[in-house]
């Protein structure tokens, strides 16, 4: 038993660094990730929220796309190469972070919560891992997923839209006259 | 009255909050600050979600989040807002002193503005929720302190974050606030 530990890092590095480098691919992070999520809205039920999710989606690929245009910041590989070759693109926010987060955040309150949770924190962790973000940019992504999921419940109240019931964190609550 | 009293309560821990954010910049600079403030705001979402699973707490935590929160909101929110906003400040500026000027006005003005302007009776012609007191108190309380730590520019930050909290809306005030000096400390340059 003892003699296994030792041994473990040298297991799950090589799986981590290419679950990192699948994940780094945009077309299999988009397959993977909306697979995950149909499996997880299946297994858990929770179908009455997925428009909303999907509307928080969208407002976070728009808000981080737009974001990077307009901050323009430089990839961190761009002067010491990271595991894979430099994106071309900006880099802050992280997307992978945001639309992950985006997912865990509006997840908040259902049993689906801790899994998506889990696999935002794993994508987070790939792209610092892989040398194509600072942490300072996956952490921007989080607090974006956060303004997005503000953002989806508004666009929702717009349309006079009702807001599914398994979307616990609301974002209208107490207001103050001040 | 008790409300009142307990909504003091609230936006003085809300100051406190905000001094406490700059100090942490102050100390350990802006990257380790973004690191706690988005594991905190991880902890913040875990604690939230096990709230909401109808878990009791522990007696210390159940009792801050009652009283730190407004009655009818979810418990947790307000600080998870808060969070979030500091994040956004700490990874979407790059100028220490604009970071540090920011939090300033989202720690002192919002916090200043509710306390007066609950106190405050004219109320303002394009919002009946909010009054004159309230936003002037926001600008007198947080300009000088953004002005100390970003210049000239923090007092036309300052400004237009009281407008925008003024304004009518729908979303937490701490995330507007963060959103109206992010956009406009970028504009000014940093």
């Amino acid at each position: 038993m003892e003699s296994a530990f030792p041994a473990l890092p040298g297991i799950i590095m090589p799986v981590v660094r290419a679950a990192s480098i699948a994940l780094n691919d945009a077309a299999f992070f988009a397959i993977f990730t909306f697979a995950l999520m149909l499996a997880l809205t299946w297994r858990f039920k929770e179908w009455r929220r997925l428009p909303f999710v999907l509307t928080a989606l969208a407002i976070a690929l728009l808000l981080g796309v737009g974001m990077k245009a307009f901050l323009q910041e430089p990839r961190p590989c761009i002067g010491s190469p990271g595991q894979i070759p430099c994106p071309l693109d900006f880099s802050l926010p992280s997307l992978h972070a945001l639309l992950t987060f985006t997912l865990a955040i509006s997840a908040v309150g259902n049993r689906s919560f801790a899994i998506y949770l889990i696999y935002a924190l794993f994508a987070a962790f790939s792209r610092v891992y892989l040398g194509v973000h600072t942490i300072t940019q996956v952490a921007a992504g989080l607090a974006f997923a956060f303004f997005a999921c503000v953002l989806a419940e508004m666009l929702w109240r717009a349309l006079s839209l009702p807001i599914p019931k398994q979307v616990h964190m609301r974002h209208t609550a107490a207001k103050l006259q001040a | 009255m008790r409300d009142c009293m307990n909504e003091d309560e609230r936006q003085i821990f809300h100051v406190l909050l905000g001094l406490g954010c700059i100090a942490m910049v102050q100390l350990i600079g802006v990257e380790l600050s973004a690191y706690l403030a988005s594991a905190a705001l991880a902890v913040g979402l875990i604690l939230v979600h096990i709230k909401l699973s109808y878990v009791h707490l522990g007696k210390g935590m159940e009792w801050l989040l009652g009283r730190f929160e407004r009655p009818g909101a979810l418990a947790g929110y307000g600080a998870l807002t808060y969070n979030a906003a500091v994040l956004a400040i700490l990874t979407l500026l790059s100028s220490q002193p604009q970071i540090l000027a920011s939090i300033a006005i989202l720690g002192i003005g919002d916090a200043a503005s509710t306390i007066i302007g609950r106190r405050s009776k004219r109320k303002l012609p394009y919002n009946a929720r909010k009054t004159l007191g309230g936003t002037l108190a926001f600008f007198i309380f947080s300009a000088p302190i953004a002005f100390l730590f970003a210049g000239a520019p923090a007092l036309l930050v300052a400004a237009a974050a009281a407008l925008a909290e003024s304004a009518e809306s729908k979303i937490d005030d701490n995330l507007t606030i963060a959103v109206v000096c992010i956009i406009l400390f970028r504009l000014v340059g940093g």
